[in-house]
């Protein structure tokens, strides 16, 4: 949701099993309420994966993974179980809290109205910036700013 | 004291004679009358001695009377018609009517705002009443339509203030010219809101001192939201009283020709554009407080931009 | 924007006890007028007596514009389950809400919802009618968003959108209506069959309200709203507005109307029994729950016995309102995850929540002797009565069967199934303790006490076979539930897809309509917004009139003596012609 879909590496093939394996836990997980049985099915799936673990034979064990995938979009659960306050779920954003930061971008006239916040913020800021300088050092030429 | 009391003297003449005008069955009764008028504005014009407008705006003047009276004798000598195209020449040049426009802008960028107002409107009054009576309608769709084109056009990229709302009254010109050649009770109407629209806008800026359009900015929400509905007013956005006049000028007008009509349609256009250009510069966020704004009976006057008196006014007109 | 947040709502933490007295005092308000309007109902229907009360504004084109209020006790009944459910959300939201930086607003909101609840109950005029009418679907999507996250936004205007095409079919009727001169219903009634058009968008509005088959998307995407108002919407305010009004109309619905609500009513209990039970979202499984039951109502009035269906649709109200506070309680002790697949063994972990759920569970599904099984009994043996197709009676029986199932599900998830989420956040807080003890005692008695009180009757004689039925339903269900909840749901993945995202109808309601105009609206900006028409037009007019602008005023450059020269040189022309 909002990522966008670009690949910023290319994953190796053990990494690639592993999210299969991880993948294929979840859909159990979603697919199984009972704990127990889930249990006992993961040590399955776990046997399964096992199994084919020391292929060494490159074409096998990308055919092998590609099964696996398939398998996996076959058996997907329609309503996968995700906990609550990730993205898209009920609790996701429930209680939107603006940045700090955009404080900062108030134009002078507007930060004029409530003068004696901004001046306390202003000594805040000071004051963290000499507490900064003073554990991790000055910032050097090469570091340019971000804004 | 000595100087409000001529003022004052000044100002009731100037209304008398729009009356007296407005009332009168005789060419010359007019012409003196607007003469009168004329020679009453002058004096309040030099008020400000730096500049030299009363001279100008006499000279301008005068000569216009000149043409004008030597161009009825020559006609009535002659035993025509007096509806002759330099009769019409001399009272576009009275009015400031395009092509003759060009002292108007210049004149009303050095007056006063109070001065301006009454140079928009109550001395355009007997010079109207002239054409009504002299003047047919078939002469006067060219030098309406350009004054509809050059009103609307030249107001855009102004930012002088005075020289947008002498664009503003030339612009009007062509409403007010037609509304008089209508009827009586329309042309009524239209002055009425007209001049209190012009009032209301000219008195603003009088009081809070605005020459140019960005100065726009620097009020409160308030005085903004009653300046842009007035400017809109002015330039005839529908649900706003300055539309209503200009409807029942169309609605009546299209019976006569259909070229005019359309033509004002196209060029509210273009002058709706200039006001909310003058408009969008009040959009920004950006308020200083002043001490100074001064809004005193304006918020009264604001009620002029709701639609209940207009309704009054038509259920009167009709 | 950070600074001023909250000043106006917000009475700081000192004014706490205000808050609760409000809260407090709102809720005997409610009590007492509940027990006001139940005994005056009570003895309305004894007397057999109604009240109206008119206030005529005017007539205009021999049209009746009026301000209308009835008193009788279906209005009154109704009217006082409403403010019994309406004083222990009050109170239930007082625990539910404590946390919330935008009560006020909430208990505001809630309060508008029931005036506008009472409204239209009141009004039996379809011109005042839509002030209520319109105002729970107002208030209602400003009750859905009131979580101000995306979800809930969307959801939010799915709920709008499909409730305002239900105003634009009540003011579409009371268009047709205006034939008749006046909108009373004692004055319709005086007819013996209303203009077919009139009475076809009405039902659709009452379709719409009470989310039947082809609108009842918005039903499940409602609980997005806090779970008290979910209580309040679902059970006896939002959804029932239209049952209500299909029970004042119930002696208009002609033959093509009846098979016409009988398909869709019959369609609905199977969409939502099917949704249920492929459901993982508790609320959503609730949701589906009241959607089915309000088309059993709709079942039941059009199938002849409306008086039973309004029964069903009071004590319906208490025992779902009961279970959606129980669910809101599930929902907080668990961190406000709502899966039921992370809830297990919840009975061992607050037995006292646990048993009223159970007991409106168990109501809901009808087992004997829970409030719910009165009416819900008489209604399927009217059914089984009358002369209806075998067809039509097979899909009714089928749809009781699957409530079971899915009643059977939850129970299973909720309590059955071994610990998967432990919870340690133990809720202790007595308001909300209170509302649903009270609630639990209503809907315990509630619905043997209608049949009392009421004095209705009923003796029927038929076929043993069908009494039958429900063991041949257990039977049935322990198979189904061993082969497709207990393992993994081994059917196409289609068909588990069709039926969990109620036939696709969420998608067909919004998306599918909506990316059409959205398509359109995208070509049109790219042919002309981002086409040439942008610059041949409006820019190339632009330019031409700058340009024009610029040479008329170079002119007042020059001075009055070239002015003046110009004018006398055009004078000079004319009097040369």
């Amino acid at each position: 949701m909002g990522v966008p879909n670009i690949p910023l590496r290319i994953p190796s093939h053990a990494q690639k099993v592993c999210s299969l394996y991880k993948r294929a836990l979840r859909c159990l997980e979603s697919h199984t309420p009972d704990r127990p049985l889930m249990r006992y099915k993961a040590v399955l799936l776990r046997d399964r994966f096992e199994r084919n673990r020391c292929e060494k034979d490159a074409v096998k064990a990308t055919k092998y993974l590609l099964d696996g995938e398939k398998e996996l979009f076959e058996n997907a659960h329609h309503q996968p179980k995700v906990f609550a306050a990730s993205a898209g779920e009920v609790l996701w954003n429930r209680y939107g809290v603006s940045p700090d930061s955009v404080l900062d971008y108030w134009h002078p006239l507007e930060k004029a109205q409530y003068p004696e916040y901004f001046a306390r913020r202003e000594q805040r800021k000071r004051q963290m910036e000499q507490w900064w300088e003073k554990t991790y050092g000055k910032p050097g030429q090469d570091e340019k700013s971000h804004h | 004291m000595k100087l409000n009391t001529s003022k004052m003297m000044f100002i009731y003449v100037i209304f008398m004679t729009t009356l007296i005008s407005l009332s009168s069955n005789n060419w010359l009764t007019i012409w003196i009358m607007m003469e009168t008028g004329l020679f009453m504005l002058i004096p309040l014009m030099s008020k400000n001695k730096i500049n030299d407008q009363s001279m100008k705006y006499f000279i301008i003047q005068s000569t216009s009377s000149y043409i004008l009276i030597f161009s009825i004798l020559w006609n009535s000598l002659n035993e025509t018609n007096l509806n002759s195209l330099m009769t019409l020449i001399s009272l576009m040049i009275k009015i400031g009517m395009p092509p003759f426009h060009t002292w108007k802008p210049m004149m009303m960028s050095n007056l006063g705002w109070m001065e301006c107002l009454i140079l928009s409107t109550l001395i355009k009054i007997p010079p109207m009443v002239l054409i009504n009576s002299l003047i047919d309608l078939k002469m006067l769709i060219l030098p309406l339509t350009m004054t509809l084109m050059v009103g609307s056009i030249s107001g855009i990229n102004q930012l002088n203030l005075k020289k947008l709302m002498a664009y503003s009254s030339i612009f009007n010109l062509t409403w007010m010219t037609s509304s008089f050649l209508l009827s009586k009770k329309i042309s009524l109407t239209f002055m009425i809101i007209y001049s209190m629209l012009n009032l209301k806008t000219m008195f603003f800026f009088k009081l809070n001192n605005l020459i140019y359009t960005n100065q726009m900015m620097h009020m409160p929400l308030k005085m903004k939201l009653v300046m842009n509905l007035n400017l809109l007013s002015i330039s005839g956005l529908p649900p706003l009283s300055g539309f209503f006049p200009k409807w029942i000028i169309l609605n009546e007008l299209i019976k006569n020709s259909i070229i005019l009509p359309s033509i004002m349609v196209i060029t509210s256009v273009i002058s709706m554009f200039v006001y909310i250009q003058v408009n969008s510069f009040s959009f920004s966020n950006f308020y200083v407080k002043k001490k100074n704004n001064k809004i005193f009976w304006m918020k009264n006057l604001s009620a002029i931009n709701l639609i209940i008196l207009i309704a009054v006014i038509n259920l009167w007109v009709y | 924007m950070c600074l001023n947040k909250n000043s106006f709502w917000d009475f700081g933490d000192s004014n706490k006890d205000l808050k609760k007295l409000f809260v407090l005092k709102n809720k005997f308000f409610f009590f007492f007028v509940f027990i006001l309007f139940f005994l005056v109902g009570l003895m309305f229907h004894l007397y057999q007596l109604s009240l109206l009360l008119t206030y005529n504004f005017f007539f205009m084109n021999s049209c009746n514009f009026s301000l209308i209020f009835l008193l009788d006790w279906l209005s009154l009944m109704f009217l006082s389950v409403v403010f019994l459910i309406s004083g222990c959300v009050f109170l239930y939201s007082l625990g539910y809400m404590s946390g919330d930086s935008y009560v006020i607003r909430f208990y505001f909101l809630v309060f508008m919802f029931v005036c506008s609840m009472f409204f239209l109950i009141m009004m039996p005029d379809l011109m005042c009618l839509i002030l209520g009418w319109d105002g729970l679907g107002l208030v209602s999507y400003c009750l859905v968003i009131y979580y101000q996250s995306d979800v809930s936004l969307s959801s939010g205007y799915l709920t709008l959108f499909i409730n305002r095409l239900g105003d634009l079919f009540l003011i579409l009727s009371i268009c047709w209506c205006m034939n008749y001169g006046c909108w009373h219903y004692f004055y319709l009634f005086t007819f013996d069959n209303l203009n077919i058009y009139m009475i076809f968008f009405l039902i659709l509005a009452c379709l719409t309200k009470s989310a039947q088959f082809p609108f009842s998307s918005w039903l499940p995407a409602a609980m997005a709203a806090p779970t008290p108002v979910s209580s309040l919407v679902h059970s006896s305010t939002l959804v029932t507005a239209g049952v209500y009004l299909i029970i004042r109309f119930s002696k208009f619905l002609s033959s093509d109307l009846i098979f016409f609500l009988i398909n869709l009513s019959l369609l609905t209990v199977l969409l939502s029994g099917f949704g249920a039970l492929y459901e993982n979202d508790l609320s959503k499984i609730i949701a589906f729950s009241t959607m089915g039951q309000l088309s059993f109502m709709i079942f039941s009035i059009v199938m002849g016995s409306h008086y039973l269906g309004f029964i069903h649709l009071l004590i319906h109200a208490i025992f779902k309102s009961l279970l959606f506070l129980c669910s809101g309680i599930f929902i907080s002790l668990l961190m406000g995850s709502q899966d039921i697949r992370n809830m297990g063994n919840l009975g061992l972990q607050s037995p006292l929540i646990s048993s009223c759920f159970l007991i409106s569970l168990f109501s809901s599904c009808g087992v004997p002797f829970y409030s719910g099984f009165f009416s819900k009994d008489l209604i399927i043996e009217l059914v089984v009565l009358s002369e209806i197709n075998f067809f039509y009676l097979l899909i009714f029986f089928f749809s009781i069967y699957l409530t079971l199932v899915y009643s059977f599900r939850l129970f299973y998830f909720l309590f059955i199934c071994k610990i998967n989420f432990m919870i340690f956040n133990l809720i202790d807080n007595k308001y909300m303790k209170v509302s649903c003890l009270f609630l639990l005692f209503m809907s315990i008695i509630f619905g043997s006490c209608q049949f009392w009180l009421l004095d209705l009757c009923y003796v029927n004689v038929f076929d043993e076979y069908y009494k039958f039925l429900i063991i041949f339903f257990f039977i049935y269900f322990f198979i189904y539930f061993n082969v497709f909840t207990m393992l993994n749901m081994n059917l196409s993945s289609f068909i588990v897809y069709f039926l969990s995202q109620m036939w696709f109808l969420p998608f067909f309601s919004s998306t599918f309509i909506v990316s059409k105009f959205f398509n359109k609206s995208n070509f049109l900006f790219s042919l002309i917004d981002l086409g040439w028409t942008e610059y041949l037009v409006f820019t190339t007019i632009y330019n031409l009139i700058k340009n024009l602008n610029m040479h008329l005023d170079s002119l007042h450059l020059n001075s009055l003596k070239m002015y003046m020269l110009s004018y006398l040189m055009f004078i000079f022309f004319i009097l040369m012609i």
